[in-house]
């Protein structure tokens, strides 16, 4: 039995290495078009990194578009993030008369948010000393800053968290946002994630062998995963006010739920999907030998012979932000009924369960699509997004 | 470093910190009546000072509001001997 | 069907003033102070002289399954923690291994530990740590393969909000059927940078936290982790668990105000503990304690109180409202949920933890803070506040089972 309140999903916002907006992210994932380039991120008062293969976000005027005060106190990933936000309140036609303050919120995802600013606080202290440290810089050090300064900036009185779980972030912020529409404790979510490939982040890759080629998702060549970076948002609000707003519904959260085995990441997944009906994955499936093998088992074993993208193939791996981006995917997979292609795989792994991808977009019925997560480490997550 | 040059660059520091346009940067400007400055992008403002001018405001500076105060102890600071 | 109630059946506490159940509860009855002159690193250049410490960590016996060694102090909190709680409500997870989750609150989790290492790569163009031991997951991930646990495995990393927002968090996955047990709680460990940050605040008392007190200067920061066991009642009683308290609702509204300064009103503060009373099914005058954010710094105390009298009205009169942070402390995202311990303890033993230090008590803050001497009081009904950096807030109901 549907229970009175659902969750609907009516607007989306990015900001992804493909610029600003969700349209030119789904317009480069459904078409297959990466960007992956070599570059280094740099930190003024720390030694220069190696160029490292990754995607990136350009350089964008934030002040043009989140208006011209204020964001100095804001560090980079919550201004990715206030953007993201903004781009999918105004695709939503949220009035602020629509709800009262009260009655919106935003939860998070993220795994790094604050990290290169504990960083560069405590460098800072190295070179100024502790007394000159920036100010504005010790609370943007937390990861509860991006979520903080949308509650701050757009008046977002309403519930307020943010989600850690690695690459599970933003799918457990999602499906917890509509838990509580669900619930009645609010109407209007924010809810989505934010990842930087920040100095420490780049770092810490450069460690390893990096990637000398961009991801094969499932493809037996896989090496690893490919860091980019990027912010989503999905404005989820309840379905009887959505629909007395006349605002389109794009879709509807149907199944949230997460799981955890350290032994076995796959049967942590099986275990998200038992009951799961869908006409297609959006997996989150970087490159990365372990992380690829769990999904395509999970999926094989549950879902059997279902159409599956990995849409990081084509963006990268956004970390804590990949649920956000997978369901952004997903939603527009919907609309559109299309399957965006798996940019990268090429020759089946002969260690895993055959799955099928597809290297063109493909139109097909879609009415429910999942969107699965899963880490080395033993978590996984799976969110259905479903379209009446 | 002459008045006026410390006064300059402080313009400069509080066109970067505050977010002003140099034309808003005219007259006896009080930061949090005039300019709207909260507390916290005060701080930042004064430790940008402090690096600029490699000097450390004392406790005196509790309360200082205008830009134009702070000219003269910036240039107090910038005279007296370093200990 | 009206969904399971949550309730709590372990609890496991380390704090400033005491590691272990007993040791804490003790001490808070006796009003000791647990902050003190900061040794656990060089503090010479920072403006702050004052830290609640745990002292040398013996946390061996909690681990089983996963070397110590490889983890940083605050997943070590964490697990050590968790373990106790496990042990103090005799359950056995691998009984429920899919259906029990961990969630925990945080604030600088296992961050501290890069300092170290980008002084070494500042000072000499090189360093190797890597960035997998101070991810922030593996606060909940480790004690989550300790005790076996395969449900819901999260962090709630929500400034100093957060170990309130994971008893919250923990008690919906188990109203909405998504687990039987939690553990929920938090750790956190001492940071040259959040001293730092609040030093150029302004926010540090240099002797003791005085709570409400007229002269305070600010907060203590201290370490410490707490994890409470909450269960689906049913589980609990066909277990035949001793029960500690009800998680009767929780509350969550967001200043939406500023990143360092609470609301002039108390808007987040006093919209979250109505929403966690409406969420319990209690009114104001229900409730029989109120366990403070109680901070110690001007801005945080006055803005409280307001916001207390503001929910409870004239019941305010007759409402013990104290903060053991006047002991322990600002443990950060460990700090409600050692709030929550005391809580669930209070109902226990009927008895209300004292607010130390005051001297005077502010006009300003027209509570009754319990000051300077535990007091017998029937407690059915407590709430327990937290408040945090940019304007996160998060209030929990604690009712007799």
């Amino acid at each position: 039995m549907r229970s009175l309140r659902q969750a609907v999903v009516t607007g989306l916002g990015a900001v992804s290495p493909f610029g600003l907006g969700a349209a030119p992210l789904w317009s480069a994932v459904r078409q297959g078009r990466p960007r992956f380039d070599a570059y280094a991120p740099s930190s003024d008062d720390l030694p220069p990194l190696p160029p490292l293969l990754g995607a990136r976000i350009e350089p964008f005027n934030a002040r043009e578009i989140l208006g011209r005060k204020g964001l100095r106190a804001v560090n980079y990933e919550s201004r990715l993030l206030l953007a993201a936000l903004l781009e999918a309140s105004r695709a939503a036609g949220i009035d602020n008369e629509d709800y009262p303050p009260t009655r919106r919120g935003v939860f998070m995802g993220t795994r790094r948010a604050g990290l290169d600013d504990y960083v560069r606080f405590h460098v800072e202290r190295l070179v100024w000393g502790p007394e000159r440290v920036s100010p504005t810089r010790g609370p943007n050090t937390g990861f509860n800053a991006p979520a903080s300064h949308a509650a701050i900036r757009y008046d977002l009185q309403g519930p307020n968290l943010t989600f850690s779980s690695r690459g599970c972030s933003s799918i457990d912020s999602i499906g917890h946002a509509a838990d509580w529409i669900a619930l009645g404790r609010v109407d209007l979510m924010y809810a989505g994630g934010i990842d930087c490939l920040s100095y420490p982040v780049a770092r810490d890759r450069s460690l390893d062998a990096p990637a000398n080629e961009p991801p094969r998702p499932y493809d037996r060549r896989r090496q690893s995963a490919v860091p980019s970076e990027g912010a989503a948002v999905l404005v989820l609000e309840d379905e009887q006010i959505a629909r007395v707003r006349e605002v389109e519904v794009l879709a509807r959260v149907e199944t949230w739920s997460t799981a955890f085995d350290p032994e076995d990441p796959a049967r942590a997944l099986s275990r998200c999907l038992q009951g799961v009906e869908a006409d297609a994955v959006v997996a989150s499936a970087c490159g990365d030998r372990r992380h690829d093998a769990s999904e395509a088992c999970a999926i094989a074993q549950t879902l059997g012979e279902i159409p599956v993208c990995a849409v990081q193939g084509c963006t990268g791996d956004w970390e804590g932000a990949s649920g956000a981006l997978q369901l952004l995917v997903a939603t527009h997979a919907l609309v559109h009924q299309v399957l965006p292609p798996t940019v990268g795989f090429e020759e089946q792994d002969p260690d895993l369960p055959e799955l099928s991808l597809r290297a063109t977009p493909t139109s097909m019925p879609l009415r429910r699509v999942v969107a699965t997560s899963v880490t080395p480490s033993g978590r996984a997550s799976a969110l259905t997004l479903v379209r009446d | 470093m002459k008045i006026n040059d410390i006064d300059n660059q402080i313009k400069e520091i509080a066109e970067e910190v505050l977010e002003l346009d140099p034309e808003e940067l005219v007259g006896d400007l009080h930061l949090a009546d005039d300019l709207n400055v909260s507390s916290v992008i005060r701080l930042e403002f004064l430790v940008a000072l402090e690096r600029k001018f490699g000097v450390r405001f004392d406790s005196r500076i509790e309360g200082v509001q205008r830009i134009s105060e702070l000219v003269p102890m910036v240039e107090t600071l910038l005279q007296a001997p370093k200990s | 069907m009206r969904p399971p109630r949550t309730v709590v059946t372990g609890l496991g506490v380390l704090s400033s003033v005491g590691v272990g159940l007993d040791a804490f509860w003790s001490a808070v009855q006796a009003g000791t102070v647990g902050t003190g002159p900061i040794t656990r690193f060089d503090a010479s250049e920072l403006r702050a002289s004052q830290a609640g410490e745990l002292g040398p960590l013996d946390d061996g016996a909690a681990f089983e399954r996963q070397p110590p060694g490889r983890f940083q102090r605050a997943t070590r909190l964490a697990v050590t923690a968790a373990r106790a709680a496990a042990q103090d409500a005799g359950l056995d997870v691998s009984a429920v291994a899919d259906r029990a989750g961990v969630v925990m609150g945080v604030v600088v989790a296992n961050r501290p530990g890069l300092e170290s290492a980008y002084s070494r790569l500042y000072e000499h163009g090189a360093g190797e740590q890597r960035l997998a031991t101070h991810e922030v997951a593996l606060v909940s991930e480790a004690p989550a393969i300790e005790l076996g646990c395969r449900g819901p495995v999260m962090v709630l990393p929500t400034a100093c909000a957060a170990g309130n927002s994971a008893i919250g968090f923990a008690s919906d996955m188990i109203a909405a059927g998504r687990a039987d047990v939690m553990f929920a709680g938090g750790a956190d460990e001492l940071s040259p940078a959040m001293f730092m940050m609040f030093a150029q605040f302004d926010s540090f008392s240099q002797d003791v936290v005085r709570p409400f007190d007229a002269q305070r200067e600010g907060l203590i920061l201290s370490e410490g982790s707490a994890v409470l066991v909450l269960e689906a009642e049913h589980h609990a009683r066909a277990r035949g668990a001793r029960i500690y308290a009800v998680v009767g609702g929780h509350g969550n509204f967001a200043d939406a105000h500023d990143m360092t300064h609470p609301h002039p009103d108390g808007l987040g503060a006093r919209l979250s503990m109505q929403a966690a009373l409406a969420d319990a099914d209690l009114r104001p005058c229900d409730v029989d304690y109120v366990s403070a954010h109680g901070t110690g710094t001007p801005a945080n105390d006055a803005i409280e109180a307001k916001a207390i009298r503001d929910v409870f009205g004239a019941h305010t009169d007759v409402l013990p409202v104290s903060s053991i942070k006047s002991m322990l402390g600002h443990s950060q995202g460990a700090a409600s949920a050692i709030e929550s311990v005391a809580c669930c303890l209070a109902i226990r033993d009927g008895l209300v933890p004292p607010t130390m230090n005051i001297r005077e008590l502010d006009t300003q803050c027209p509570i009754d803070p319990v000051a300077g001497q535990v007091r017998r009081h029937r407690v059915d009904v407590a709430l327990n506040n937290a408040f945090g950096f940019g304007g996160n807030v998060s209030c929990v109901v604690f009712a007799r089972p």
